[in-house]
């Protein structure tokens, strides 16, 4: 199996580093090959130890000056097709992009690595790519419209970036019989080539909906409109590719199943894989400290400023609260980060909300808690909320993704950025032990009965060797 | 209430009230259904479908427009600083002051031996270093990434050097003297600037160059090792690859050889009055150079709001040609001003070797320089080289077949190189668009 990554493993930790250690090490007898996608500069050694079944593949780095090695083509000019940065202009990015010259033209790149750079400095690519990507940014129908503006600076930046496609989609790829895609973005590129060359199916694993986070992320971005128009389109047309490509799509959540169906995956393709996590000894009572935990990355897509607004409007209301929060700030968050230490001292919260940094035992901390709070705006399905049931201690959650099917009948759920309604739930649940404690057992029950490891992986395993079948077949 | 009563909280929300969560997130109209949609799923707490839907029915309805331009273009901090311009003469204080005492010690063959390495060395290894180790506050990460490439290059540089023979052992000092300088004065200036002046004092003091150079050279590397870091784990602070620091390397190396390629131009005795003259043309060069390395800033500034059909692909008429012919002015005003001040600068310490025709092709050197750096700048070094080799070809063979004066094959040596490469930046010019798009890398 070639298991695709995009930004995460093993390079990163967080959610779906876990996931792809989990299957690695849960399926000892599929042999894996690790193919990892990064943005250059990011972190070199791996932070996770791969299983003996699984080969760690040289990384893949976009927007990276370590580019493959020169090779000498001959005195011949070479077959240079020019019109490749049209090409992909006008099936990623057009609203109704064609998908089958979009899969020509990463065969090509695969075809002829050595031709790109030329192809990409040509004038005349240049030249025919702006004449493509006038009527694309023109483009209005119904229920979309072209960016407030978009001059030569967005253009360049764009040909850039097909540049980088065109070197995700050129990388070679070991043969397998299945690629295994953690990510509908540019993790899809090699796999479509893959799948057209050798025939080798693709399954697909979304864990956040990737069009979804690439739109929120530019929303709460403030991008430029030539940046934004760039940014979502892009990932709705990979997304859309890789929808259009995969012969199994396993979300990890209802929720994200429904966002696919939205966009036209067939529900015959879907099948809902819930994550899972290792059960141990029943739960223990509650510490009864008024101890408020939340586990989680500083991030803008967590919104900790909720968080630290709720603990202010708890602590106001419950004086002996405590809130700890455990979790680094994401990679190009400092500045929420930075934002969020100031507006903890605005709130003059002092030691009643403690930022503890990282932990390397989450289960650990969660025991400490008599609620978990979680204030994400986008989520899948949360481990830290899964981990949390397991350990039997009460959530308290805003309902995104997959939180309210996890959280439904063992915590409270609320509104994204509802500050009142997190707050009542948290000084609800520090009032009334007893209630929290009948939800944490409640919690404990379910994921015992939904969300195990084993579940896990013979789900991925029935389904790995079922579309591993389809492709021989 | 309008039919749109969905969503999975108690509240259900109506057409408006999704209008108003789009409109306060946003503050303009969405730019498609989708970004409605994650707007009103993330801060609406509507369900996927609902939210699909919902944002599909109020994308028929009027919103503000988002502004064209979320602002100007905000200047990068240039990355060439004032210490580079300090390295640059601290270079060509050492050539005047240290001639004699290691005349002294090689005679005036052996001087002229030890130069022909020190200086393509010198400034192959500056142009090598300078496009792998950008200043731009990461310069010390940078360098501790490389620091066993670096440490073993030099000492293997030396070695070499010594098998060769005292004039080229110490050529390889000065040249790694040269080097050093001008990397370790942008992480501890003082300490470097100090050491410098001891050198100097040791080679006036002691018969023999050589301990002095090996000990300042030991003492440059003791103080660039002494200002990296402990430890830097992320690959982020990895210096430009050798890929495109290479090409500059060997640039340097071809500026270094049309500069040499005149044997009448010697750099042996009279290496005093050559350093003299070589000051307004590296002075210039170094003006110039700055003046051009906004250029960065400039092209987008020239694109930013250019429509895509917009016909300025094929024209002068950019700020970024305005900015190279700035920097054309800055370096002839420069040479104009200062070579005739350094000729008889020369005249007056008594050195004659300087001639009209060595000063006016320095002065189109700095113009070869800058150009160069342009060329390098935005990938296209192999121009840049091409440029420089014919210059050098023309020199070789005119000081070789024709009965020149002094500095006559190098005026011919720069002029067909300045002439290529004013051709080639020029290409380059009419395209800012393609400019931005060539550092694809």
């Amino acid at each position: 199996m070639l298991l695709v990554t995009e930004g995460t493993y093993p390079f990163v930790v967080g959610g779906v580093s876990s996931w792809c250690d989990l299957l690695l090490g849960g399926l000892p007898d599929v042999s894996w090959q690790v193919l990892p996608i990064v943005t250059a500069g990011r972190a070199k050694k791996p932070l996770f130890t791969l299983p003996a079944n699984a080969r760690l593949l040289p990384r893949l780095e976009i927007w990276s000056e370590t580019l493959p090695g020169w090779k000498w083509r001959g005195l011949g000019r070479g077959d240079f097709d020019t019109s490749l940065p049209a090409t992909l202009v006008k099936a990623l990015l057009c609203w109704e992009g064609s998908r089958d010259s979009l899969v020509d033209a990463l065969v090509y790149c695969r075809q002829h690595p050595d031709a790109l750079s030329h192809v990409f400095r040509a004038e005349e690519s240049w030249r025919l790519f702006l004449d493509a990507l006038a009527p694309v940014v023109s483009e209005r129908g119904e229920t979309f419209g072209p960016p407030a503006s978009f001059d030569l600076v967005d253009a360049a930046k764009l040909f850039q970036t097909l540049y980088w496609i065109a070197r995700t989609a050129a990388a070679e790829t070991p043969r397998a019989d299945v690629a295994h895609v953690t990510a509908a973005g540019w993790a899809i590129l090699p796999a479509l080539v893959d799948r057209a060359l050798h025939g080798t199916p693709i399954l697909l694993t979304e864990h956040g909906v990737y069009v979804r986070e690439a739109y929120l992320g530019a929303v709460r971005r403030k991008l430029s409109p030539g940046d934004r128009f760039v940014a979502t389109r892009l990932s709705r047309g990979l997304a859309l590719a890789a929808y259009a490509a995969a012969d199994a799509v396993s979300p990890v959540a209802e929720a994200n199943a429904r966002w696919e169906r939205s966009l036209g995956v067939s529900p015959l393709k879907i099948r809902v894989i819930h994550n899972g996590v290792t059960i141990g000894d029943p739960p223990g009572p509650l510490p009864g400290t008024g101890t408020v935990v939340s586990v989680g990355r500083i991030d803008a897509l967590k919104d900790v400023h909720t968080m630290l607004r709720t603990a202010s409007e708890v602590v106001r209301r419950f004086p002996s609260a405590r809130f700890l929060h455990y979790g680094p700030v994401s990679d190009g968050e400092d500045a929420y980060g930075r934002s969020c230490r100031v507006l903890h001292e605005q709130l003059g919260l002092g030691d009643r909300f403690t930022f503890m940094g990282s932990t390397s035992d989450p289960k650990g901390v969660l025991r400490d808690a008599d609620v978990v709070i979680m204030t994400s705006i986008s989520e899948a399905l949360p481990l830290s909320i899964l981990e949390a049931m397991v350990e039997g201690r009460p959530v308290v959650a805003t309902g995104v993704g997959g939180v309210p099917e996890l959280v439904n009948g063992c915590g409270v759920v609320v509104p994204p950025g509802d500050v009142h309604g997190l707050a009542d739930g948290v000084v609800a649940l520090l009032r009334s032990p007893d209630l929290a404690q009948r939800l944490g057992t409640a919690g404990y029950e379910k994921a015992v009965r939904e969300y195990t490891q084993d579940t896990c992986l013979s789900s991925y395993s029935d389904l790995l060797r079922a579309v591993a079948d389809r492709g021989r077949n | 209430m309008s039919a749109l009563e969905v969503g999975r909280t108690e509240a259900a929300i109506t057409q408006r009230e999704a209008l108003a969560v789009i409109e306060s997130r946003l503050g303009r109209a969405p730019q498609d259904m989708l970004e409605a949609a994650v707007v009103l799923e993330a801060w609406g707490g509507l369900r996927a479908e609902e939210a699909l839907a919902t944002a599909a029915d109020t994308m028929s309805v009027p919103m503000p427009s988002a502004p064209a331009n979320d602002g100007p273009v905000e200047d990068e901090p240039v990355t060439r600083t004032p210490i580079d311009a300090l390295a640059m003469l601290l270079c060509f204080l050492t050539v005047v002051l240290w001639t004699e005492p290691l005349q002294r010690t090689l005679g005036g063959a052996g001087l002229m031996r030890a130069l022909d390495v020190a200086v393509p060395a010198a400034i192959a290894f500056q142009w090598l270093f300078a496009a792998r180790f950008p200043t731009d506050g990461f310069f010390r990460q940078r360098l501790f990434f490389d620091r066993r490439v670096l440490l073993t290059t030099a000492l293997a540089g030396v070695a070499a050097a010594a098998a060769g023979g005292t004039p080229y052992l110490v050529g390889a000092e000065l040249a790694g003297v040269w080097v050093a300088t001008a990397l370790a004065l942008r992480a501890r200036p003082v300490c470097t600037v100090l050491l410098l002046g001891a050198l100097t004092a040791g080679l006036y003091r002691f018969e023999d160059a050589r301990p002095s150079l090996g000990l300042a050279f030991a003492g440059l590397i003791a103080v660039l090792a002494s200002a990296l870091p402990r430890g830097v784990s992320s690959t982020l602070y990895r210096g430009r690859p050798w890929r495109v620091a290479l090409p500059a390397g060997v640039l340097g190396l071809s500026l270094a050889a049309l500069l040499l390629s005149d044997r009448s131009v010697a750099l042996d005795a009279h290496a005093r009055a050559l350093a003299l003259v070589l000051l307004p043309s590296s002075l210039a060069a170094f003006w110039g150079g700055w003046h051009m390395s906004a250029i960065w800033n400039a092209i987008p500034r020239a694109l930013r709001g250019s429509a895509l059909e917009a016909p300025v692909h094929r024209s002068f008429r950019n700020p970024v040609a305005s900015l190279a012919g700035g920097a054309l002015l800055r370096v002839v005003g420069t040479v104009s001003v200062l070579m005739p001040l350094a000729v008889f600068g020369g005249r007056l310490i008594g050195e004659h070797t300087a001639t009209a025709a060595t000063a006016v092709a320095l002065s189109l050197y700095a113009v070869v320089a800058v150009g160069a750096a342009l060329l390098d700048a935005i990938e296209r070094t192999r121009l840049a080289v091409i440029a420089v080799g014919s210059g050098i070809v023309v020199s070789v063979v005119s000081g070789r077949v024709l009965d020149l004066a002094a500095g006559g094959a190098l005026l011919a040596g720069t002029l067909v190189a300045a002439i290529g490469i004013v051709v080639f930046a020029s290409l380059c010019l009419r395209r800012p668009a393609l400019l931005l798009v060539w550092t694809i890398g």
